[in-house]
Order: C-alpha cells, then structure tokens, then sequence
C-alpha cells in the first residue's frame, strides 16, 4: 500500500493540536495542478489550526536564553500583511515559513539579515556600505556588520518569532490574469484569458525582533554596531519590507523602541533622528562630506544643540572639518550649507 | 581517580553542527557518525566555546583546565575531557500534539551507558517488536484516532507503555525539554530513517540587488537539527597536569562547572552564527 493510500483516509483532527506545517506539506487532498479548490481548502485548513498550548512556554525559553547571552530585543509589528518563504518548496508551490516544532509562522534571522545589508547597500550614503555579491567584495561597513567569506560579521540576527497569542494567519490569493503572457511571453495578454487564483497563507501580528553580539566579539566592540544595525533594520521594515511580494506593498512592519526596562525611564539617549545622522556619518568618505550636510539640512537645522554638538564632535572624530578652505569651498558649491554649518558651530 | 558528569543539551534555535560542502543534494548537511548516521556535534566544538568565556583567567589555571594554546600543546593536556554530543530526542512533526519527541532502543541503550559512567540511574530500555510500531506513555498526546501515531506522513500502530512514562518522567525532572505526553520510542530502522529525513532543511537563497529576483546559482540547502532537539554529552574532569597547578578533579570539574552555568547555561554552538543557529541551554545531569 503506497504512502499517500495508507493516508488517505486522514482528516485534520479537531482539538487535538495538528502540526499545520505538517498539514500543509503532507496532506494535500489532490495533486493535480488545476485542482485549486483542494489547495484553497488546505490553506483555510491550515489557517485555522490554533496556536499550540506549548508555544508560550517554549517562546519564554526563547526569549530568557536569548536575554542570557546578551541580546537586545525589540518588538516589531506588521503594517501589512507579510508572506515569508513564499518560493519554498511545497506541495502548494507557495509555502510560508513556519518553525519547524509548533508550526507557528516567524521571520528567519537569515531574512532580516539579507535585507538589511541589501537596503544598507542601496540607500546608505557611503562606500563603505557599498556591496558586490557577484564578485563577494563588501565595503568596511558591509564586512563588519554582515561579514565576508573570510570573516562573519559582529552581530547575530535572530529569527523573529511572533508573540504568544499577537500573530494571525491569513489564507490569501495570487491571482495572475494572463499566466500565458507572463509565463512564455509569447502570446498577448487578452481579455479572454482566465484568471488563475493560487492560495497561499500571509501572516500579521507582532514578531520579537533580537540583535546579539557574534560569538567571541564583546559588547563594548560590538555595540556600535548593534546600533547601526537597528537603524537600519527600522528603515528596512518600514520603507522595503521583507518576505515576499513586497512590491505590492507586503511586509512593512514598524519596529518599536525599547521598552525601558527598569521603573524610571532611563537617560534620554540620543533621538532617533541624531542616531540616524550618527548611522550615516559613521560610513561616509569625506568627498561625500558636503552632499551629506546639504541632503540632511532639514534633520540637521532641527537638532538641539547638545545634538548638534554630537554630531560635530562624530564628523570630527573621523577628521572631516579641519581644512577651513574645503569648508568655505562647499558653502559656496551648495547652497543652503550655510546655515547647517552654523547650526554645527563651524561659522567662525 | 576522575570526575564524570553528564550535560545535556537543549536546542533554542535549529542547531547546525557542520562539515563544510556536501555531495549530496543537501550543500551543507549536519555532522553524522560515520558508522550510524547519528547526528552529533564535536566536544571540541562544546569545549572551545567554554575555553572562550574562561579567557578571563589566569594563564595558568586556564592552561591547566583546558590545556595550553597551541604553540605549546605538547606540554601536557588539559585536565578536562568533553565527548561529542549526541543526540538523543529528535522533535518530529506529529498530527497529533504538534510534535514527538523521538527517540529509540539504540539511542536509550547508549545513553544508559554514559549516563552509568557519570553515576546516573536511568530506567530500563524499552524493547520495539518492529518498524511499523511506536511505544507512547499511556495517554500521551502523540496518540491519534485509531490507536494510531501520524509522525511526519507514516502511521505507525501506537502501543502504550509506562516505559515510556517513566522516561518521560526522568528527563522531565532533568531538563526543560517538553518531553511530557510527547515520547515516542521507535524502531532502530525507522530512527535511522527519520534522522536521515526528518532533520530541519531549509533553502537559504540570496536576491540580486537590482532586480530583487534570486541571484543565479545562490540557492543552497542548509540542513540543521530542529529547536527542542535534545542532546547529550559525557564530561570527564582528571587532576591537573600542569607543573605548579596541581587541582584535584573535583576543584577542576568546579572551575569547569562554575564556567559553564554562566549565564544560565546558554550558549551558541555549531555553524551559521550570524543568522541565529545554535541556541541551547546546557544543564548538568544529576
């Protein structure tokens, strides 16, 4: 008797906590291709299976361990649904990333990693964050973050798993018009093609987001970058998003601040608008020094002035505002430098 | 005379013990035993972690524990031995309560052992009739309709048995695996199956910067023991061999301790680092 007779007579068991990713891999009614509505009832299927009783404890495992070895966490929610693992192999040809032991869906530390060097590289201001997959070269900045072939890089992303009871699973449709078109680009997208509705599973909720110094690299060196990296990592979030089908605006998630941890709240740090200067300035070369003070005028002229005083004690730390002729040159190449200028006490 | 203990160890995050690329369809699978196929990760793996947080020692009495740095190795060898972890429950996704906890006579029978060595009583090895059963405690939440266990796509005859509960009991009282209602003891064949299919493989890929689509030939496989695997490894603490450091056992297995239940016992172990794999929590067996 084959595998898929002997399981045949199966149904998803009520109240008895199915695994769904298990569901989802190994029990799909019908194989064939255009049988649509068997996927549509897997996935409904699928969605509903509830979290398992378990998860809480093993989340606070998680989340103590992860607290032990010195991570910092934060918490980020879905602006938009968010579809992870999409392209993973399946029976469904569109699959969701779910953990391994209780089928709840997360976010690999692998994914988040990904994109933030990936949006480091795009849309940071600096060589430094420059990358070149094909041929594995990375800027300073990229390498010490994200690593190289040689060396890993000094901070851990880990996978982001959802709150006990703050995650809900949605059974969601792609629905491609003219598969024809779009598959061979051989025949014309016309009016009388069918659409073809393909059901997958997308996620919301909020996910526990944690950064940890690599192995062997201590706190102090790698705190920096820990910084950085959460700039980084909001910006992503909020503007690329992450997972699949982001261009039809999946995956946006907002990553909130700390919670303070102690009764007080703790000395105000710096606002986010300054680390976000910091972040940017740490990685730029000094050609770039002038378009950077020009691009960020606005956030610059809004700074107080112990901020202000901040990120002019950074710019000099890396040597950018000795020579007074340069400083007079931008004023006169760009205008409106002028006043970020006086703003950062550099108007003698 | 030596000091010997059991740990175990308890997986937070897929654990990935490496052996670099793979000729499989896997690229980079978990580290096996060459003989069984059981999965392990290196003592030397375990112990250079621990020789990395004791770095704050004094010269001597890390030489003296762990053994001196390379250059000087010949000197004489460090006081403490750590075995290879093995493992000894696999999670294995269940249509009844979420996932088994598996394990077989095998994998018992060879924990006893070691678990003797450290001085631990451990209850007797349950028998399986064949491949095509799996022994549950009575009332276990693995147990489905028809008296029947669903692991992955096999369904196997469920058979209740207190030897099963009273390993459950033991390793619960132990360790923080959630082991209750969730052993399953099968077949030395079918483990052998289930730890050559039923590990955690996912497909890791990396998307062009311009197009957001996947790179040419950046897909891999990446191949790990599933979160609430549950591990174990024998530790052997001798007298030291240092010249003017001269420990007893007990006081190199307490430096030895003392280093290992910092900070609760967590640590990261084995490959991929950077992207979270590795978590566990290690507890010494009592």
């Amino acid at each position: 008797m084959g595998r898929r007779s002997a399981l045949e007579g199966v149904r998803l068991p009520q109240g008895k906590e199915p695994h769904r990713g298990l569901w989802l891999d190994k029990f799909l009614r019908s194989a064939r291709r255009e049988d649509t509505e068997a996927k549509r009832v897997l996935v409904r299927e699928a969605a509903g299976v509830p979290e398992p009783g378990e998860y809480r404890a093993f989340f606070g495992r998680y989340r103590k361990a992860l607290e032990a070895l010195g991570a910092e966490l934060r918490q980020a929610r879905t602006l938009s649904r968010l579809a992870v693992g999409l392209g993973g192999e399946g029976v469904l040809e569109t699959a969701l990333t779910l953990q391994r032991a209780y089928g709840v869906p997360y976010i690999p530390g692998s994914a988040l990693k990904g994109l933030a060097s990936r949006y480091a590289h795009l849309y940071l201001e600096g060589e430094a964050w420059r990358r070149d997959l094909a041929r594995f070269q990375r800027g300073e900045a990229q390498a010490g973050l994200f690593g190289t072939t040689e060396e890993q890089g000094l901070v851990v992303f880990w996978d982001a798993l959802p709150l006990p009871g703050k995650w809900k699973l949605h059974p969601d449709i792609l629905n491609p018009h003219h598969p024809d078109y779009y598959g061979s680009g051989e025949a014309p997208p016309a009016d009388w093609d069918s659409p073809v509705p393909v059901p997958f599973l997308s996620v919301t909720g909020t996910f526990l987001l944690a950064l940890s110094p690599a192995p062997g690299v201590s706190p102090e060196e790698a705190g920096p970058w820990l910084r950085a990296a959460w700039r980084i990592l909001a910006w992503a979030l909020r503007e690329e998003g992450v997972g699949a089908k982001t261009s039809s605006g999946y995956g946006r998630m907002a990553l909130e601040e700390p919670v303070s941890q102690g009764e007080k709240p703790p000395a105000p740090g710096p606002s986010p608008v300054l680390q976000d200067l910091l972040t940017r300035a740490r990685a730029l070369s000094y050609k770039e020094v002038p378009r950077f003070l020009a691009a960020q005028a606005e956030a610059i002229l809004g700074l107080s002035a112990e901020e202000a005083e901040a990120l002019r004690r950074a710019l000099e730390e890396r040597g950018f505002l000795r020579n007074l002729a340069d400083l007079k040159r931008w004023r006169k190449e760009h205008p409106g430098l002028e006043g970020v200028l006086a703003k950062l006490g550099l108007l003698a | 005379m030596s000091h010997a203990a059991l740990l175990f160890l308890h997986a937070l995050s897929p654990l990935h013990a490496g052996t670099g690329q793979g000729i499989g369809a896997i690229d980079l699978p978990i580290a096996r035993e060459k003989a069984t196929g059981i999965p392990y990760l290196p003592g030397s793996s375990l112990k250079g972690v621990l020789r990395d947080r004791a770095s704050a020692w004094d010269k001597d009495t890390l030489f003296a524990v762990f053994g001196p740095d390379t250059e000087s190795a010949s000197e004489h060898a460090g006081a403490v031995q750590v075995g290879d972890a093995k493992l000894l429950l696999l999670p294995v996704r269940s249509l009844y309560g979420v996932f088994a906890l598996v394990t077989s006579p095998y994998l018992l029978e060879r924990f006893r052992r070691e678990a003797g060595m450290a001085g631990l009583q451990v209850p007797g090895v349950p028998q399986v009739p064949d491949a095509e059963h799996a022994l549950l405690a009575p009332g276990s939440r693995v147990l489905g309709d028809g008296g029947k266990a669903y692991l992955e796509d096999l369904d196997l005859k469920a058979r209740e048995e207190t030897g099963a509960r009273a390993w459950e009991d033991w390793l619960a009282e132990r360790t923080e695996a959630p082991v209750q209602g969730r052993l399953a003891v099968v077949h030395d064949d079918l483990m052998g199956f289930l730890l050559e299919t039923a590990t955690e493989v996912v497909a890791r890929i990396r998307l062009d910067d311009e197009t957001k689509t996947v790179a040419k030939g950046a897909l891999w496989y990446e191949e790990s023991l599933p979160a609430e695997s549950l591990l174990y490894a024998l530790v052997r603490a001798d007298r030291s061999f240092r010249k003017g450091k001269e420990l007893p056992p007990e006081s190199v297995w307490g430096l030895f301790r003392g280093v290992l239940e910092e900070g609760g016992g967590v640590l990261q172990l084995g490959g991929k680092a950077t992207v979270g794999r590795g978590l566990c929590r290690i507890v010494v067996g009592r």
